[in-house]
């Protein structure tokens, strides 16, 4: 019976099925006059260019079909192409040939011609067979967009290229998505998070005309935004925390992923933005931001520095360079040109070589087993000032000094181990004395505004006799922090053999502070700055387990350079309460009370700190002094090299005149003068395709001959247009795409939709696209609650399987993070190239070690069984079930509140029904549970976290 | 233009047509269980000729093995042992990996002698293979690009040093689909002694192809597949239960929207839930015989490189299509005779036993089995202190196959009498990959892959298959 009813009803469906089969098709196909770019192009490139195109090294009979002069040429009395006349076009008659030394494209090459291909060519020669440049080669002008749509249906210009293409195919776009889906959709798309229930309440209740309007801009004001977009963009940048190859090492680039995020943040314009990056270094006067921001071309796979050939191994890094600015930028399979001129795009292998010769003169070679190239030392910009921690800071302090008062009485430093008191810079007389060679403590009352001055030395390292030393900005060395305090302790005097200590303070404000250094000897050193330790130094090197007895007099406010006499490091200002004990102090045994305002404050500190610390290598560009000759590598070979060539860009987007750039800052400029053809398009595309799942052009990194043709040219053309007209404001072009109607259109597939137009080629409705990697695990956090929303930082290790990388061998070890890093957004997880983390890995994530404008996203039981069983989506779902039993009280409430936190919306009537079912069901099985609620509630969440529903963007 | 994924379109026509009222009905869902989801359908319409081998086991040596010790006697060598190596050997290429300054030329301390009806030489070091000789096919000329490892292995697997394209298994998955929808495509397993080599992702990675192709490897400790098992207190009962409920969402969900790709995450959970099944009892070897665990010489459950030879076995009795074993710890530079003994004891035996067991069930006649390393190993020692090895040697060096149409006892192609160069019938690992999807019944020059507007194959645009050494 059962089968009989399901038969019946495919049947009637198919007879449907079968008549809109008929219909659809005219509807969407309706003739158009034929364009070449669009028709004839794509299938001479193909089928032809190969070996009739711009390579004149594999040209067969010197004919080429690429341009009008080679198609038309008329040689020995033959002529390829002549227009209007099928009989004298040779091309039609070796097209057709049944001869199979005569037909082309050879049957050798696998690549004949269909039936269709071959009418869309007899047409065009009939009718004149015009050619036209590469569209993407011909400066985009601004079109006007088409007046001949319903002006109802209009939100903003770019729907009037999408509807006019609609009208003329006689198909109606979608109606507008409910409003819960869209705040869900914008939500997603411009921050990677979903809206609260409560974003979601209010928008379903402002009904103020602009309000959606005015959620796309709170939207796009966040971090969260930024964060999202530079997740894209560093796709594209290849970033990530290891160099790549084998060895596959660290390197602390992450302070650029900030740069990314703060520059999108703030809306830098697009050209800065690609100046920047390309060569802040040669900016004049570059800040530390701007050298910073090239960290984009040391993101190139770096090998270590004995992997031999060394030279070839710098040459990938180049060609990396240059293969990536060409995606980027251009995109352009620059690539194929490295061994040979393009085939298909007129990109010459020497063009090639003109652009590696711009990206030639950074040093980018490994050192040893280590990081190679130039580095700088980055302080990251404090965070956002937040007034809450301030206060709390504040509160805080007072409460301590109330604390202290209410101690019996202060614990006085006593003298016991008590070596020395002085008031005042002074020098020991004698050099034997003060040798102290264990534990050691100094303690200190200072004022001062100097960023270098030393508090007590017994140290001379230049004149080889090392021992102890305290004070402020470490004698000036270069890895130290000018303005906080310092330690240096050596268990030699001859060589160095001990620590360095760094404090994270600045110290230098002109106030008075007690500071001090407690040596455990073999064990610890601690700094300690008005009572409270500095819980963040830094600490480099290993305690000794004694100091050096050097032949320097003890200086108080003073130090040596290479002299016996205290001739450096003077201390100006008040220096006074100095003492110097032969024991470890400990300041620490205060009252519980003051251990936790200490400890409240310390984590303060840390929470002030994520947003400013100094980061001593951070790989950046640098230009060599005298450049690199640049050669052509024959075939790409390192070891070949042809002729010598200068710096330049790519003759084809080259204006007739114009002289080429010389060096990197040149060609960054000439980049984004806006009379590049590609490099706005480019951009827009991809934006496009961060919303619609695809661009206008869906090859977003091939806009060659062989890439697909723009879906809308007019719209592409309107869009790069109105880009560079902004300013380049990337704000702008992306608030104009999610602010149109044909954004907002509803997602449903009809079977006209289905029939007519499988791929969406016209937009008639809203794509639903499956979410990122990163925003797949994010949303589980979110949603329970566990996400930690903090901006920036180095790299966090939340939990992978157990020996993920010892089992393959891979350097290094995985030492999860603790406590609220665990929860941080996906975007800040540690990104290894050669070992991603499998949760990233699996939901198709790319491991970056190449640029990527596209990932590929596949939907595999594999990727089922992570966000049903991977620990983060188990643990998200018990918080989940936590929050809905904490915040609502019955079934009903909870199950209300669930699928708001999880879908934005309520559970329709038939869904009640059957979650309840489930939920009665699961009442029995887990009766015997320790939790039988949590339990119940938690297989619930599990399954609302994978529904089709929570993980598509709708 | 665009490749979309081959079964899209396929699946919505279905989807749509088996739609009743109660969301996907039986019959679409039937037919999208049976819908090649795991590795899809294969993007091949038919084999372009009839196939010799349906599935391929490759047992990589990593860190290279060396052919001199191995399968290519030098008798000259052994003469001029202890003398400086002919600049000649030298003049067109890169100096070594490691030794430096003027090394000496080293001999094989193994006795090498033939073996079986066919005469193939193979030295003591691998006693059981010399048992199975017959069935092998051994290539001496085998040349590659590179004598670094990891690009060495890459290229080994996709054809590029940088390891930026997809890999044979993922050619295959892609190109041939898969015989078992309960376990993915193209599976890797490790094994061996670490010597600093790392595994890489790129190893197994699928480049541009669609990531369902990627190689997924088993894991040695714990479930072998990532996330398989529920977590604790979740029986698959109550698995089934919370499945059910998504099903019954993801249905509704469908009838409102129409999206095929929901379809598609419908059956790929159920598929989820087949695996959880499928793949513990194929790590289960509690029903192989004593007999079997004895001729490997493997241990039910501790790992090893032999108890992957006898999992390759049960993968490809899976229709499996493409397993890899990873066997490290190849790479002696300087103490060969410790470390290629030590490989060969763990190696030799599963090896010789994988060769028998697939022929007596029948499989070896269509499982090609391959095996080698990135790279040989030089006819010149390095030295270090009382012991000595042999450094990376890419010019010329062996690999074997077995089974799956090669011609079985021959012995193919020659170094020079100093086992540097190729010399006679040169195979470059470009040709191996020819010759390897030829015996699968493809075209390495027509099965391609448009990505960024060129059509890529596994073979770039090099390769021919070497037919002397088919049957």
């Amino acid at each position: 019976m059962l089968r009989e009813i399901s038969f019946c009803s495919a049947a009637c469906i198919l007879a449907l099925a079968a008549v809109l089969l008929l219909l659809a098709p005219g509807a969407w196909a309706a003739p158009e006059r034929l364009e070449f770019n669009r028709d004839i192009r794509p299938i001479l490139s193909d089928k032809c260019f190969a070996c009739h195109g711009f390579d004149a090294k594999t040209r067969e009979a010197g004919l080429r079909l690429d341009t009008v002069d080679g198609a038309y040429a008329l040689k020995d009395g033959v002529q390829a192409i002549k227009p209007r006349d099928l009989d004298h076009s040779e091309l039609w008659h070796r097209i057709t040939s049944t001869d199979p030394d005569d037909v082309m494209p050879p049957p050798e090459n696998n690549k004949s011609l269909t039936d269709e291909e071959k009418k869309l060519l007899k047409r065009w020669i009939e009718g004149g067979a015009e050619y036209q440049p590469h569209w993407a080669f011909v400066l985009p002008r601004k079109p006007t967009p088409p007046a001949d749509v319903p002006p109802a249906s209009v939100r903003n210009p770019l729907d009037r290229f999408i509807l006019s293409r609609l009208a003329k195919k006689g198909v109606e776009p979608s109606p507008e998505a409910g409003r819960a889906t869209l705040i869900r959709r914008v939500t997603l798309d411009l921050t990677g998070l979903p809206p609260t229930p409560a974003e979601v309440s209010n928008f379903l209740r402002d009904d103020e005309p602009g309000s959606y309007e005015r959620l796309v801009d709170r939207l796009m004001s966040t971090r969260d935004y930024a964060e999202r977009r530079a997740q894209d963009w560093l796709d594209l940048a290849r970033y990530a925390d290891t160099r790549g190859f084998a060895d596959d090492k660290m390197r602390e680039i992450w302070p650029y992923r900030d740069w990314v995020v703060r520059s999108l943040h703030h809306n830098m314009p697009f050209d800065q933005f690609t100046v920047e990056q390309l060569a802040g270094d040669m900016l004049p006067g570059a800040t530390d931001e701007q050298r910073l921001a090239t960290g984009f071309h040391r993101n190139a796979p770096q090998a270590r520095g004995m992997t031999y050939p060394v030279e070839e191994y710098r040459l990938k890094g180049v060609t990396d360079r240059v293969n990536t600015t060409g995606k980027v930028w251009f995109g352009l399979t620059m690539e194929c040109a490295e061994c040979h001129d393009h085939k298909f795009d007129p990109i010459s292998q020497r063009d090639y070589y003109s652009l590696f010769a711009i990206f030639n003169n950074v040093e980018h070679s490994g050192k040893g087993h280590g990081q190679g190239g130039p580095t700088m030392t980055y302080r990251t910009p404090p965070a956002d000032p937040d007034p809450k921690l301030d206060d709390e800071r504040v509160r805080l302090e007072a409460e301590l000094v109330a604390a202290r008062k209410r101690l019996p009485r202060p614990k006085p430093l006593g003298a016991e181990g008590l070596l020395g008191k002085w008031d005042a810079p002074h020098l020991v007389a004698n050099a034997g004395e003060f040798c102290v060679t264990g534990n050691l403590t100094i303690t200190a009352t200072i004022r001062t505004k100097q960023a270098v001055a030393n508090i007590m030395s017994k140290n001379d390292w230049r004149g080889k006799q090392r021992s102890y030393v305290f004070g402020i900005g470490g004698e000036g060395e270069k890895e130290a922090a000018p303005g906080h305090l310092s330690f240096w302790v050596s268990s030699r005097t001859e060589t160095f053999a001990g620590v360095t200590v760094y404090g994270s303070k600045q110290i230098n404000d002109g106030q008075a502070h007690e500071v001090a250094v407690v040596f455990e000897a073999g064990k610890s050193v601690r700094l300690f700055v008005d009572g409270i330790e500095d819980t963040a130094v830094r600490v480099i090197g290993k305690v000794p387990k004694t100091i050096a007895v050097s032949a320097r007099r003890l200086a108080i406010g003073a130090g040596y350079r290479a002299s016996t006499e205290p001739n450096a490091y003077h201390f100006d200002g008040s220096l006074t309460n100095v003492r110097l004990y032969d024991r470890a102090l400990d300041f620490g045994e205060e009252s519980e009370e003051i251990r936790q305002l200490q400890a409240a404050l310390r984590k303060l500190d840390q929470e002030q700190l994520l947003g400013s610390q100094e980061v001593p290598a951070v790989p950046v560009m640098k230009e060599r002094s005298e450049p690199r000759e640049t050669f052509i590598h024959l075939r790409g070979s390192f070891l070949s090299r042809g002729d010598k060539v200068s710096p330049g860009a790519p003759e084809v987007l080259l204006p007739a005149g114009e002289v080429p750039p010389k060096n990197r800052l040149e060609f960054a400029r000439w980049l984004v003068d806006g009379k590049n053809p590609l490099v706005a398009r480019v951009v827009v595309n991809r934006f496009w395709q961060s919303y619609f799942g695809h661009g206008l052009v869906r090859t977003p990194d091939d806009f060659g001959s062989q890439g697909a043709p723009p879906t809308h040219p007019d719209l592409l053309d309107w869009l790069a247009a109105e880009f560079v007209d902004s300013g380049w404001d990337m704000k702008h072009i992306n608030r104009l795409i999610v602010t149109s109607a044909t954004y907002r259109q509803s997602a449903r597939i009809t079977s006209i939709h289905r029939e007519g137009d499988p791929k969406n080629l016209q937009l008639a409705r809203m794509p639903r696209v499956r979410l990122p990697a990163e925003q797949i695990r994010d949303q589980a956090l979110a949603i329970s609650g566990l996400l930690k929303p903090s901006v920036g930082g180095p790299s966090v290790f939340p939990p992978q399987p157990e020996r993920y990388w010892e089992d393959r061998d891979l350097p290094g070890k995985w030492k999860a993070s603790r406590g609220d890093d665990r929860y941080r957004k996906s975007f800040y997880t540690y990104w290894r190239r050669m070992a991603l983390h499998p949760t990233m890995e699996l939901l198709d994530a790319p491991a970056r070690a190449v640029c990527v404008a596209k990932r590929t996203t596949a939907n595999l039981p594999t990727q089922a069984l992570v966000t049903l069983n991977a620990p983060v989506f188990v643990k998200s779902a018990e918080h989940l079930a936590r929050r809905i039993l904490t915040e609502a009280q019955d079934d009903e409430a909870r199950l209300g509140l669930a699928f708001r936190l999880t879908l934005g919306r309520q559970p329709e009537v038939a869904e009640r029904t059957k979650f309840q079912d489930f939920i009665d069901a699961q009442i029995i099985r887990y009766e015997q549970s320790a939790t039988p609620e949590l339990s119940v509630w938690q297989s619930l969440a599990t399954v609302l976290l994978n529904l089709d529903e929570t993980i598509t963007r709708p | 233009m665009i490749h979309d994924s081959p079964s899209s379109a396929d699946l919505t026509r279905r989807a749509f047509l088996g739609r009743s009222a109660g969301g996907l009905g039986s019959v679409a869902l039937a037919s999208l269980l049976n819908e090649k989801l795991m590795a899809g359908q294969g993007s091949l319409p038919g084999l372009h000729h009839a196939a010799k081998a349906k599935r391929v086991i490759f047992l990589f040596m990593a860190g290279g093995p060396s052919h001199i010790d191995l399968f290519d006697p030098k008798p000259k060598l052994n003469e001029l042992d202890g003398k400086a190596i002919p600049q000649a050997l030298l003049k067109d290429h890169q100096q070594f990996a490691l030794i430096r300054g003027k090394p000496k030329l080293k001999g094989s301390p193994y006795s090498f002698r033939p073996h079986g009806q066919s005469g193939t030489v193979i030295s003591e070091l691998l006693p059981h293979l010399s048992k199975v000789a017959d069935e092998l096919t051994v290539i001496r000329s085998m040349h590659t690009d590179t004598n670094v490892h990891d690009p060495g292995v890459n290229f080994m697997n996709c054809g590029t040093l940088l390891g930026d394209r997809p890999t044979l298994g993922s050619w295959m998955s892609y190109g041939l689909g898969s015989d078992n929808e309960d376990l993915p495509a193209y599976t890797v397993l490790t094994s061996g002694v670490s010597d600093g080599q790392p595994l890489l992702q790129s190893f197994w990675g699928n480049g541009f192809l669609d990531s369902r192709h990627a190689g997924v490897p088993f894991r040695n400790s714990g479930a072998p597949v990532l996330h398989l098992e529920n977590p604790k207190n979740v029986t698959n009962k109550d698995r089934r239960r919370e499945l059910d409920l998504i099903r019954w969402m993801n249905n509704r969900q469908h009838d409102t929207l129409g999206d095929p790709e929901i379809a598609n995450r419908i059956a790929s959970y159920e598929l989820a839930f087949r695996m959880q099944a499928s793949v513990p009892q194929l790590a289960d070897l509690n029903k192989e015989s004593e007999k079997t665990m004895e001729l490997y010489g493997a241990d039910r459950v501790k790992p090893s490189f032999a108890r992957n030879c006898l999992m390759a076995r049960r993968l490809v009795e899976r229709g499996v299509r493409f397993v890899q074993l990873y066997d490290r710890g190849w790479d002696s530079h300087t103490d060969i005779d410790r470390e290629h003994k030590r490989q060969c004891s763990a190696g030799d035996r599963p090896v010789a036993a994988l060769i028998a067991d697939l022929k007596q069930r029948g499989l070896l006649e269509d499982t090609l089995v391959v095996w080698g390393g990135e790279f040989g190993r030089t006819p010149v020692a390095q030295v270090m202190g009382k012991t000595w090895g042999r450094d990376h040697h890419p010019h010329g060096f062996t690999m074997w196959m077995a089974g799956g149409g090669m011609k079985p006892g021959l012995t193919y192609g020659a170094t020079d009498e100093f086992g540097y160069h190729a010399t006679e019938n040169k195979v470059h690992v470009h040709d191996l990959h020819a010759t390897i999807l030829h015996q699968l019944g493809i075209d390495h020059k027509r099965l391609t892959f448009r990505s960024q507007g060129r059509d890529f194959r596994l073979t770039d645009v090099h390769g021919k298959v070497v037919t002397e050494v088919l049957v």
